[in-house]
């Protein structure tokens, strides 16, 4: 049962969101981009000036790298750990800095995407194609013209999609693009754009993925190593939307999205040994409607506010003889309403200050037994100020969250009211020197979700929120030290995080319960380095590397065997690199990724423990430009060492595989 | 390598003196164990199931004999262990196997069930035949010397455990808290004779004098898990006898544990009683003496009780699923012995060797 209970919690991640396209600060640094290089359209925030730590990838830098998905770059981001299940279709959860995936917020397109049913959002659906930007931030981004959600996690993924680009005086544009590659993957994409009126534009994406996902992979056990294959890995889903942005006379800008996505996939579950019966399937599906509106007063206020209405479905079925009738279907159906307005007021050049108030309602209906189908309302209030003087710039908020609950039938938790503060220092000791000295302090909480409260015998109303403090401090620089190089950063962070009351599945006589038992101390450092290099005429060199350091131990209980030992799947070193030669001809890259050992329970014996990997990647790349349109061919080889290694013990990952994809632009 | 020759000479010493003495004596009360396996069934899809040696005069604990003597692995989920004539049988719930080792822990034979039969639970031997239950819904008949299936039986949803007891074989239903039944099998018509109502979600069972006990778990809300006991040749159900949550037998006596979990303090409460069977009884009194460790145990969930036949000592399990679970051990008088490290996680069943 309680098995059971797990893989259903992991399957139920619902949800999904996108939101109008905010207004990015126009805080950036020197962005060195080389010829043939397609320039982003969304201009990059400098992660030097940052007063939280921040790291950057563009859409097209991924694409350039040969990432494969979302989660295949969120990895390589320092002090990030991915839970990844394998395969196309696995799940994919991101935690920061050891705090857990439910710390983490994810925003699309300027809008928190929510999951109140299992709390973490699952990666793994997010296409690349039409994203142009990913930025991880540690606290919060730096912007406080923000939703007020933006402000109450620990940590912000935030996802930016492509806005319409229409070459010279044409008023459309279109993209046509095929992927395929190992394992049945088919990959087509079509992004068709159009301008309506002279301010107005219309985008319309869609694409179209399927993988057998049947991937051989090397199984371990004792003295026996076997090659197996990968089997009901499965995925076909399709994802479609519709942008419209358009700029008012009053210069106010509106935007509105529709967004459809569905897919069904097979749920190999982990490696059993001996067994390799598997009948897990899925199948999602996810719409939503939003429309923004933003509107520049004067150079002193301005008003930012969205609403949008999402529903999302899934049916979770496996099929074996334990089941009454020979099979279990489970149905989840979720609904959320959501209305954001923030309102920024700049009284002088050195002060900013913003007033943002969010309301979200989030329903739940399921076919299990005893569904109380609880209503959540939630709301968010933020005052936020950002200071800014000569050398200093200091950024403070107050979050205040009320929670209340409905349910139809049992006990409902108590009302949840909580003040939560965030403050952010950054010091630059010399005016004509790129150097910044930044500290940031935020304390975030997450309230139980409607799993750990509601399911079955586990849930427990009882639960509190569970609480996440994070205290960091870094030095950044950039610059042009020597002749050779044309661009440096370094940006260096140490931090010390604490999880109070963490939400765990306690176990007790064959009944188990979600209790606020855990605490989790974590001491990390990390650093970062990105270089520019131009070698020869219109040769270039970019790297960029990463490194964390990671002490994550339990300390819930002294007299329990983990006291004091590395939490599961949280490596003590892990980093990554980049390296991408750009020449007039072909432009080539090179990517890593190393993780050393982890262990899988709590105890950090020999048993538990789980080998380290690297993975290697190397993709080339041309673009051909004709008079009317844009060609241009790409070749992957991934994991080319053929690295057979496991991110969660027993789902392995695939080996060594290729990808090729075309895309044509008009 | 040369820790499993090492290994293999230890257990060979160990247990080439046993066979000798246990071959020349029948009577249980000169029996001595000289070694206990310990099933460890490991956490659900880990793969980590294994059986762990405990010497009871030395206290040394060999940890994965399986793994050690086979170069593999055990599997995923270790449900049941039994002993029988010489031979050690075990379910491997996740793995969906049944294996035969010898007492070094070298396998001999063993069995995949299909998706057909379903997963299998628990086992019971009787005249050189195994009844395994098996989540399908069936009992299957299996020979004992070369793990064939000869027959299956249908009971009910979702059996787990199964005793003998008078030429029958009882069957706990659970169906996963949807059944209440028990299933009676004729063990020489293999088929089922009667179906006997019991409280709610049965899953323990055990026999003594007559009577089959059952602990049925109920369903977590407003009925608690409940020892009843039914007659073997009237079928009559004497129900909740006490509210325990496991249980062993040995001489007649019925050794019974409750663990309570209070969910707004985190506190477990764990009371130990007996049972008499013979007289009917129900005695409150703990079976272990009063000590430090039986006062540990009254804070923890049970997750195992065995009784040694040769000696009557206790062997008490306990484990919190994320780390190595441990046993602790009780003379038959209830004196602390000792507190045996297990090396893996959730001990759930042990065997004697004499």
């Amino acid at each position: 049962m309680v098995r059971l209970f797990f893989f259903r919690l992991m399957l139920c991640l619902l949800g999904g969101g996108f939101g109008p396209v905010s207004a990015q600060t126009a805080d950036t640094t020197r962005v060195h981009e080389l010829q043939q290089v397609e320039v982003s359209a969304v201009r990059r925030p400098s992660v030097v000036r940052s007063a939280s730590p921040l790291q950057v990838v563009s859409g097209a830098e991924m694409e350039r790298l040969g990432y494969q998905s979302l989660a295949d770059a969120v990895r390589r981001f320092s002090g990030v750990t991915v839970k990844d299940y394998g395969g196309i279709g696995g799940l994919k959860t991101v935690s920061v800095r050891s705090l857990g995936a439910y710390h983490t917020g994810v925003m699309y397109d300027g809008i928190a995407v929510s999951n109140c049913q299992a709390g973490q959002i699952d990666i793994g659906r997010f296409s690349l194609d039409n994203v142009s930007q990913v930025t991880l931030a540690v606290g919060q981004e730096d912007d406080i013209f923000q939703p007020a959600r933006m402000f109450a996690s620990a940590g912000v993924l935030s996802i930016q999609t492509q806005r319409p680009e229409f070459r010279g005086n044409r008023d459309y544009s279109l993209q046509l693009r095929m992927k395929g590659g190992s394992f049945g993957l088919v990959n087509p994409s079509l992004r068709y754009a159009r301008r309506l009126a002279s301010r107005t534009s219309l985008s319309v994406d869609g694409d179209f993925l399927r993988a057998d996902g049947t991937y051989p992979f090397t199984l371990k056990n004792g003295q026996s190593v076997t090659r197996e294959k990968r089997y009901n890995s499965d995925i076909l889903s399709w994802h479609t939307e519709a942008n419209l942005y358009s700029l008012l006379r009053d210069s106010s800008r509106v935007t509105a999205k529709v967004y459809y996505f569905q897919s069904e996939r097979g749920l190999p579950g982990g490696v059993i040994f001996y067994n390799p019966y598997n009948k897990e399937r899925l199948w999602d599906r996810n719409f939503f409607v939003q429309a923004g509106y933003e509107k520049h007063f004067n150079p002193r206020w301005a008003l930012k506010s969205a609403l949008k209405y999402n529903y999302s479905w899934n049916r979770y079925r496996d099929i074996n003889v334990k089941y009454d009738g020979g099979k279990q279907e489970d149905r989840n159906r979720q609904q959320e309403y959501y209305g954001t307005a923030t309102v920024q007021y700049v009284p002088s050049e050195h002060l900013t200050v913003s007033l943002a108030t969010d309301f979200a309602v989030n329903k739940l209906r399921n076919n299990l037994p005893d569904c109380p189908f609880p209503i959540r309302y939630t709301s968010y209030s933020v005052l936020a100020l950002k200071y800014h003087y000569r050398f200093l710039t200091v950024t403070a908020n107050v979050l205040n969250t009320f929670v209340t609950e409905k349910v139809k039938s049992g006990e409902r938790p108590e009302n949840r009211h909580k003040f939560t503060p965030f403050a952010a220092l950054a010091l630059r000791p010399w005016h004509d020197r790129n150097l910044y000295l930044r500290f940031l302090y935020k304390n975030t909480f997450r309230v139980p979700t409607f799993n750990d409260l509601y399911y079955l015998r586990i849930g427990n109303t009882g639960l509190r929120p569970e609480w996440a403090k994070e205290y960091s401090g870094g030095i950044t620089w950039s610059g042009t030290p020597w002749n050779f190089i044309d661009f440096l950063s370094v940006t260096a962070d140490v931090y010390y995080n604490r999880v109070t009351d963490k939400i765990v599945a306690f176990p007790s006589t064959y009944v188990w319960k979600m209790l606020n038992l855990g605490k989790t101390d974590i001491t990390g450092a990390e650093v970062n380095v990105r270089a520019e290099i131009p070698l020869y005429n219109r040769i270039g060199l970019h790297f960029s590397a990463g490194y964390t350091w990671q002490k994550a131990i339990d300390v819930t209980d002294k007299e329990s065997k983990n006291y004091k030992e590395q939490i599961p799947y949280t490596p003590c070193h892990s980093g990554s690199g980049a390296l991408q030669v750009q020449t007039p001809w072909v432009n080539m890259a090179y990517t890593v990724i190393g993780v050393g050992e982890r262990y899988v329970l709590l105890q950090n014996i020999p048993a538990n423990r789980i080998e380290g990997y690297a993975e290697h990647t190397f993709s080339l790349s041309r673009e051909f430009t004709g008079k009317n349109f844009r060609l241009r061919l790409q070749a992957e080889l991934v994991n080319f060492t053929d690295e057979q290694y496991d991110i969660i013990k027993y789902y392995p990952m695939p080996g060594r595989s290729y990808r090729l994809s075309a895309t044509l632009r008009f | 390598m040369r820790f499993r020759s090492l290994f293999l000479a230890v257990l060979c010493t160990l247990f080439l003196g046993v066979s000798l003495t246990s071959c020349s004596d029948d009577d249980d009360d000169d029996k001595v164990t000289t070694g206990v396996f310990i099933l460890n069934e490991g956490k659900q899809g880990g793969n980590n199931a294994g059986i762990s040696v405990y010497n009871p005069e030395s206290h040394a604990v060999t940890e994965d004999v399986y793994m050690a003597q086979n170069d593999k692995g055990l599997g995923d989920t270790g449900q049941d262990m039994i002993l029988y004539r010489d031979y050690v049988y075990v379910t491997v719930y996740g793995s969906s196997r049944l294996v035969k080792l010898d007492k070094t822990g070298t396998e001999v034979a063993s069995l995949t069930f299909s998706a057909e039969d379903g997963q299998p639970r628990n086992i019971v031997a009787e005249d050189g035949k195994l009844y395994v239950t098996l989540y399908s819904g069936k009992v299957a008949r299996i020979n004992a010397a070369d793990l064939k299936i000869e027959k299956y039986v249908q009971v009910g949803k979702n059996p787990e455990q199964i005793v003998e007891e008078d030429d029958k074989l009882f069957v706990a239903n659970s169906g996963w808290g949807k059944d209440n039944t028990v299933s009676v099998i004729d063990i020489r018509t293999f088929e089922v004779v009667k179906t006997v109502e019991v409280v709610v979600n049965p899953n323990y069972l055990q026999e003594a004098e007559g009577y089959v006990y059952v602990i049925s778990y109920g369903n977590f809300v407003n009925i608690p898990y409940t020892l009843s006991r039914i007659n073997t040749r009237t079928y009559e159900v004497e129900k909740e006898i006490a509210t325990a949550t496991i249980m062993a037998e040995h001489d007649d006596v019925i050794y019974l544990a409750n663990s309570e979990t209070d969910w707004s303090t985190y506190t477990t409460t764990t009371t130990f009683f007996t049972y008499d069977a013979k007289r009917g009884v129900l005695n409150k009194t703990s079976f272990l003496q009063d000590s430090p460790k039986a006062r540990e145990l009254a804070t923890k969930s049970i997750h195992m009780i065995e009784i040694d036949p040769n000696n009557g000592d206790i062997y008490i399990g306990i484990s919190d699923y994320v780390n190595n679970g441990d046993v602790y051990r009780f003379t038959k008088a209830g004196e602390f012995v000792r507190e045996i490290a297990t090396g893996s996680l959730n001990p759930n069943n042990m065997v004697f060797f004499d």
